[in-house]
């Protein structure tokens, strides 16, 4: 983009760059399927989905937590839920060699899934 | 083997309103160029024109800097007449499969081009850390959040509270986020624009917007997100454009 089509910015555009370069990965979150790689690009669409709705549980049992609506023992069995899903993650991603940002696919003109 | 020049086809740039018939639009593109300097040429039907270049399609490269010349050419058409860009890489066999195209489409080409009649895109990002924000709001606007439990007891319990205190931060961003559209809608409804934004498109943009507004109020849409910089230092308003109307055409190809 040519400067004289920035009409804003209290920065340089080397700043600009700077905080789009955080974007790099974006290339790596993107599902990449091959022949060669059909069964990591498989886990990491699956893991990914996964990921997705634990997160989406999460977010809603914490809606329901911040409400006040569940009792002490409810929390106390959702907390070990939550807890063990997490954990359960931790290890698949481990196994897949995967990361968090691996597993949040930029959407282009979407954003980012998570 | 075959030394014939591949076929030349026609790439399409843009489609343009033209409603004077004094104007003379080959000579004003006979004064730019197209992609590789080839030369631009108008057809016309009723108010509309397209504005195409002779490219063989098979040397065609799609690629980024192809595709800034491309933008490039709309660009500067743009700076002279109301336009829809096309889509990067827009061919049609024959300059009568254009003329065709243009008869078959009028009434939607021409809607369109007067819904974008003498304005243009600007787009605008909002950038930030969303965890610095959340750090920022979070030390600057203090709110008493009663913890989940009195005695946080279990383990699963502390690990409940510690996620609800993330969740309650993501809830604050997501509200500061929407103060800052707030701020930017109002002022886009002085100014009767048309707007397409989304908040956190990601970890770092809170928000990604492009506006529709007329020709004559691009300097106080500037100093709009000016004033905008000013009351959120701890954010940074990035306005580009003019752009041509790229997110706001509608146009179904018969």
């Amino acid at each position: 983009m040519s400067d004289d089509k920035i009409l804003f910015n209290t920065g340089s555009l080397d700043e600009i760059s700077d905080i789009l370069g955080k974007f790099d990965d974006i290339e790596n979150s993107k599902l990449k399927l091959t022949p060669d790689n059909a069964d990591s690009g498989l886990a990491k669409l699956v893991l990914t989905l996964v990921e997705l709705i634990r997160k989406l549980v999460e977010k809603q049992a914490m809606r329901r937590v911040d409400g006040g609506s569940l009792t002490e023992e409810e929390i106390e069995r959702l907390g070990e839920t939550l807890w063990k899903l997490e954990m359960k993650m931790e290890e698949l991603k481990k196994h897949f060699n995967l990361t968090d940002r691996d597993l949040n696919i930029n959407l282009g003109p979407l954003g980012d899934l998570m | 083997m075959n030394f014939n020049k591949p076929p030349m086809e026609k790439l399409i740039y843009a489609i343009l309103l033209n409603k004077s018939e004094t104007d003379n639009l080959q000579q004003v593109l006979s004064g730019m160029a197209g992609i590789d300097k080839t030369a631009l040429n108008p057809i016309s039907f009723g108010q509309i024109s397209a504005v195409y270049g002779n490219f063989s399609k098979s040397d065609f490269a799609a690629n980024q800097a192809v595709a800034i010349a491309f933008a490039g050419v709309i660009d500067e058409v743009a700076k002279h007449y109301t336009l829809l860009p096309m889509r990067f890489g827009s061919f049609m066999k024959t300059s009568d499969d254009i003329a065709k195209m243009l008869e078959q489409n009028h009434d939607g080409f021409l809607q369109n081009l007067e819904k974008v009649e003498n304005k243009f895109e600007f787009g605008l990002k909002v950038f930030g850390d969303s965890t610095k924000i959340q750090e920022h709001l979070k030390a600057t606007t203090p709110v008493e959040e009663k913890p989940l439990s009195e005695n946080e007891g279990s383990k699963f319990k502390i690990y409940v509270n510690k996620k609800l205190q993330a969740h309650r931060l993501e809830e604050r961003l997501l509200t500061f986020a929407d103060t800052i559209v707030a701020e930017i809608t109002q002022y886009l409804k002085q100014m009767e624009a048309t707007s397409k934004i989304r908040k956190m498109a990601s970890e770092y943009i809170l928000v990604d917007g492009v506006f529709l507004i007329k020709k004559n109020q691009q300097q106080q849409l500037v100093d709009a997100i000016g004033a905008l910089q000013k009351q959120y230092p701890e954010i940074k308003f990035v306005l580009t454009g003019p752009w041509p109307p790229y997110n706001f055409v509608e146009v179904k190809l018969k």
